[in-house]
């Protein structure tokens, strides 16, 4: 299964492995199963706010269903929230379900509940529990 | 995060610092004043709060117990006291080392003995703001306590509030430690994800925020994004609930999000943090603004080559073009000198601490005074002003202002003042330091040089000249080398420091009444309007600034003088300088020659060239140290036909002519001129 990984400097690497995860980059786009992960990592803020943009939209152009994956972030600030929320607007416009793929650590939850978004952009994908 | 928003923390934090040491050194002086208090208290906080943001977590930590202290004194639990002014300042030092993060262990150590210091006055034990990483927020002064009151805040970021490294999710956090916080973020704004930029800020929110907190307390929180938000805080008088403007539905697509209400929330676009005085203003690095001015001086030099070449041939478009490019220079020049132009206030306002320190250090009791804090000048000259003044400053309050009881003995007042103003004068700037204190003894100078050998006991001195005789390398008439001065160094860099800026001294003095130093300084060190000349085939320019007018000289002008340099401009005797002769430049003299009358220290005098060939803009150059003894020329040109010009000093030439009369026995062509002073004729 190829896993095409962006990096912070934009570049598209391809690897033959099996789907594994990439110590040390923070946003990864895994399209090649039949869903397409985008997987966050570390401190998601401003400073991977482009790439991040650039990542979503290859996603959304993938047209498979999206599956955010916020497991192993530490924090999440509002470039991404209002990245997230406009993924969210322009895959339902597209008829593409959007979802989180797993838990969203507690601390980000808080942040997301006390930021005012009430709970996270996204809702969390059946069968895994949030938070 | 990154360098880039940890470095734009620390410039800002050290304009807050600044801030806070201008708070602490005016609330010494006004005990008790609460605005004063506030303002120290709400640099701490803004210090704590941004500090923790941007990962400096020890000086959060610290900071943080200092405005624990300064919320008591907001409290009134706890007095401002000499003593708590003086730690704070040395706590002030140590917010600066931590800062630089150059400390390393020492520190840490000198920060925990601050500390326990701290302690020992508030009688408080040491609090830790919580950690709560990444990016945290140190969490308030105290709990606040009392009835419980809501509060309706509407908080709408200015679209670049992200890119300066703020996380508003930090903020939050922060008010939730005020009270209970209901917070409703309007995302309906949020544009497509292909049309926004994803470092652009596109919420706002409405929350209701439910404690005993004053509305003080509540902006504190938004005191780092003051200038870059819109906020209001009102007292919600209906029920909270229903006081979220937007519905209480979380809006997570644009068919749940509440549609922006039109003209209750304005648009993107213009708002009131757009406002040119506070969202105009851009940092640019100081070697970007050093290359952005060589450049241009570069520009101009190679717009005077066009300027000659295209009035050489008889191309009328070429002139036009030439002409065009020579408007388009000047303006350039003009707009790139202005962006390099300071206010001196943060110079001056530095030197309340010195004063401060000194004062303490040498139990003497001196306030500072400061005029003319808004004079402009070049950031180069600021740069290197910093040093001489302090030196002044010293030399003043080590051995011109006297002790408290010394003063009352001579029925002074026992508190001293220091003045500093500065303020423009044609194309100079004036900054003077003055003290009311004891004056410089010119007697004991004077003895002091005949001892060291720099004059003959029988030299005939007058009074400035005798005072500039301070300005010696090594000369010092202080019986006792302290601390603060007195080896005689300071006034020696003083002279090398205001010569390199190619600037002059003036001292005043009178016993018991005080000594004023001044300091005549160029308004810029790197392009001027200057006044082209010709005499001969030699070319001179003059600065623009200091000429007030241009005469003819004919040959019976002369013959009416009897041979005089003197000419007649409007009842009024003008001295003049013959420049050909001065540099003695064997040319013919024309029939018809011309006088530069300008406005120099010692009046007005004329400089007779053969030709002014007009007004040009000069880009100075320097001449090399072999010829930087020569005061009488303050830098070389380059003209457009490549030929060099010499930019004369009027001040300069004026005085090296008295001092050359004055020091030939022969000389006996003294006049008084109008303004009574000696000249040379």
């Amino acid at each position: 299964m190829a896993v095409v990984s962006a990096t912070i400097t934009g570049k598209h690497r391809t690897s033959s492995s099996v789907r594994r995860r990439r110590p040390g980059v923070p946003v990864v786009l895994d399209q090649g199963g039949a869903k397409c992960f985008v997987r966050l990592e570390g401190e998601v803020n401003i400073t991977l706010a482009v790439e991040l943009k650039t990542v979503l939209l290859q996603a959304l152009a993938s047209g498979k269903e999206l599956l955010v994956d916020l497991e192993r972030a530490t924090e999440v600030d509002v470039t991404a929230l209002q990245l997230i929320t406009a993924l969210d607007r322009a895959a339902r416009r597209s008829g593409i379900r959007v979802a989180l793929a797993g838990r969203v650590p507690a601390e980000i939850l808080t942040d997301v509940v006390d930021g005012g978004f009430g709970e996270f952009p996204i809702s969390t994908e059946p069968g895994v529990k949030g938070g | 995060m990154i360098d880039q928003y940890k470095q734009a923390f620390q410039e800002e934090a050290r304009e807050v610092l600044v801030e806070l040491e201008s708070a602490l050194l005016a609330l010494n002086e006004n005990r008790g004043d609460k605005e004063l208090v506030g303002r120290a208290f709400r640099a701490l906080h803004t210090i704590k709060g941004s500090g923790a943001m941007f990962g400096f977590d020890e000086l959060a930590a610290f900071t943080h117990n200092l405005e624990n202290a300064f919320d008591e004194v907001r409290n009134g639990r706890l007095e401002t006291t000499a003593e708590l002014i003086n730690l704070s300042l040395t706590a002030l030092d140590q917010i600066k080392a931590l800062l630089e993060e150059s400390g390393g262990q020492a520190a840490s150590a000198t920060s925990a003995e601050i500390l326990t210091r701290l302690r020992e006055l508030t009688g408080k034990a040491e609090t830790h703001p919580v950690k709560a990483p990444p990016a945290a927020i140190a969490v308030p002064v105290a709990a606040p306590q009392g009835a419980a009151n809501d509060w309706r805040i509407r908080f709408v970021p200015g679209p670049d509030l992200l890119r300066g490294g703020t996380n508003p999710l930090l903020l939050f956090r922060e008010l939730k430690q005020l009270g209970k916080l209901r917070n409703i973020a309007t995302t309906a704004t949020i544009p497509t994800l292909e049309e926004m930029d994803p470092q652009l800020c596109y919420i706002s929110w409405d929350m209701v925020l439910t404690t005993p907190a004053a509305r003080e307390a509540i902006a504190d929180v938004f005191i780092f994004v003051a200038d870059s938000c819109e906020l209001t805080i009102e007292p919600a008088t209906e029920n909270a609930s229903s006081v979220a403007p937007a519905s209480s539905v979380v809006p997570t697509s644009e068919a749940a999000a509440p549609a922006p209400q039109k003209g209750k929330y304005p648009s993107y676009g213009r708002r009131a943090y757009d406002s040119p005085d506070t969202a105009s203003s851009i940092r640019v690095p100081a070697a970007k603004l050093d290359q952005l001015v060589n450049l241009v001086g570069e520009l101009v030099t190679v717009q005077a080559r066009l300027g000659v070449v295209a009035n050489r041939g008889d191309d009328p478009d070429m002139v036009t073009i030439s002409e065009e490019v020579e408007r388009l220079t000047s303006a350039l020049r003009e707009n790139s000198m202005s962006i390099r132009m300071l206010p001196i206030r943060a110079t001056f306002e530095r030197f309340r601490r010195l004063v401060h320190d000194l004062a303490r250090d040498l139990r003497k009791e001196v306030e500072l005074s400061i005029e003319g804090a808004d004079t402009e000048l070049d950031k180069t000259v600021i740069d290197q002003l910093s040093d001489p003044l302090m030196h002044l400053i010293r030399n003043s309050m080590d051995h011109g202002i006297e002790s408290p009881q010394e003063r009352l003995a001579a029925g002074k007042r026992p508190c001293a003042t220091l003045h500093l103003s500065a303020r423009h004068s044609g194309a100079s700037v004036l900054i003077s330091v003055a003290d009311d204190g004891a004056g410089i003894n010119a007697k004991a100078v004077r003895e002091r040089a005949v001892e060291k050998g720099m004059i003959a006991p029988d030299a005939q001195l007058t009074e400035p000249e005798i005072f500039s005789l301070i300005l010696a390398p090594g000369f010092s008439t202080a019986k006792q080398v302290t601390d603060v001065s007195g080896r005689g160094v300071g006034m020696d860099v003083v002279r090398r420091s205001v010569e390199a800026l190619r600037g002059t001294i003036d001292i005043a003095s009178k016993p018991s009444s005080g000594t004023s130093v001044t300091l005549r300084l160029p308004l810029t060190l790197a392009i001027i309007d200057g006044l082209l000349v010709r005499i001969g085939s030699a070319y001179f320019v003059l600065p623009l600034a200091t000429t007030l007018e241009c005469i003819e000289l004919t040959r019976e002008d002369v013959e009416k003088t009897n041979g005089k340099h003197v000419a007649y401009v409007r009842g009024e005797i003008i001295p003049y300088i013959r420049l050909r002769e001065y540099f003695q430049l064997r040319t013919e003299r024309p029939e018809r020659e011309q006088i530069m009358v300008a406005e120099t220290e010692q009046g007005r005098y004329g400089f007779v060239v053969d030709q002014v060939l007009g007004d040009h803009q000069t880009v100075i150059k320097n001449l090399g140290r072999f010829y930087r003894h020569i005061q009488i020329v303050s830098g070389a040109t380059i003209l457009g036909n490549g030929s060099v010009a010499l930019i004369l000093d009027p001040h300069r030439l004026v005085q090296e002519a008295i001092r050359t009369i004055s020091a030939d026995p022969r000389a006996d062509l003294r006049a008084q001129n109008p303004h009574g002073r000696r000249v040379a004729v």
